[in-house]
């Protein structure tokens, strides 16, 4: 048996953004550049046994988990870790991407008092993209 | 609009293909409990044939209400374009899946796609 391991010359994801404590405190513009495609997401819900969590990406900084409507959203359920694969890349094109974690659905307070309430437990976060 | 849901079984599959053709006419009325029974989902396909953004939403539950009931999952694809996500390990709905199509973010958006609408492929258990 051998292993060869080689370097990828043009790799289709250059950036890995790690979040090890997500919450409902968004993180904003994390690439700083306007032309982020994503191709992967990892959720890991592992510390929260009881409920799923819900991460939500959008398009622009100045986010605000309560108010504002997420472009991308992803439930993740109870106890699990999930990797999102998008193998064509986003259609959109992130001009600033940011993100956060809650309990609710909802984009809105006034629809789910939840709607910006953070996990009991953080949800680590990692993003694969350009 | 209609909807198909194809299952096909053997001794070692047991997936479902659900194929929601919303061009014709596009609603954004949700399809419910598509597949009679709780599963995960595998993977979804967005193709977006309308001239604006889509968002395609995915709920877990039962008498889900338009215009009420935020999706659970929320996907946006842009205009005329085509996105494939797919999770490995799949993604539990616990009860029932739904899924609908907006033109607008909010995940209790109730207003339809725009013309040329959308079809969407869903791969599950």
């Amino acid at each position: 048996m051998s292993v060869t391991v080689s370097t990828i010359a043009d790799p289709l994801g250059t950036k890995l953004i790690i979040d090890s404590n997500c919450n409902a405190t968004p993180e904003q513009d994390v690439t700083g550049t306007d032309t982020t495609i994503i191709y992967a997401i990892e959720i890991d819900n592992t510390a929260n046994t009881t409920l799923p969590t819900y991460v939500k990406l959008w398009n622009n900084d100045n986010a605000a988990s309560g108010t504002t409507m997420p472009t991308l959203q992803f439930r993740v359920a109870a106890g699990a870790k999930e990797t999102y694969v998008i193998g064509t890349g986003t259609s959109d094109v992130f001009v600033e991407l940011s993100f956060w974690a809650v309990k609710s659905p909802y984009a809105l307070s006034a629809d789910d008092s939840d709607a910006a309430v953070s996990p009991a437990s953080t949800v680590p976060v990692k993003i694969l993209c350009t | 609009m209609s909807l198909k849901v194809s299952g096909f079984s053997g001794s070692a599959l047991d997936y479902k293909i659900v194929y929601f053709d919303n061009q014709n006419t596009p609603t954004a009325a949700i399809q419910e409990n598509v597949t009679g029974t709780s599963g995960r989902w595998y993977s979804v396909d967005i193709d977006n044939k309308s001239g604006s953004p889509v968002y395609l939403r995915l709920y877990d539950g039962l008498d889900a209400v338009l215009g009420t009931t935020a999706s659970h999952w929320g996907f946006m694809c842009k205009a005329s374009t085509f996105e494939r996500i797919e999770i490995p390990g799949g993604a539990p709905f616990a009860t029932a899946l739904n899924l609908w199509t907006t033109s607008g973010d909010d995940p209790k958006d109730n207003t339809a796609p725009a013309s040329s609408g959308v079809v969407v492929t869903v791969v599950c258990s």
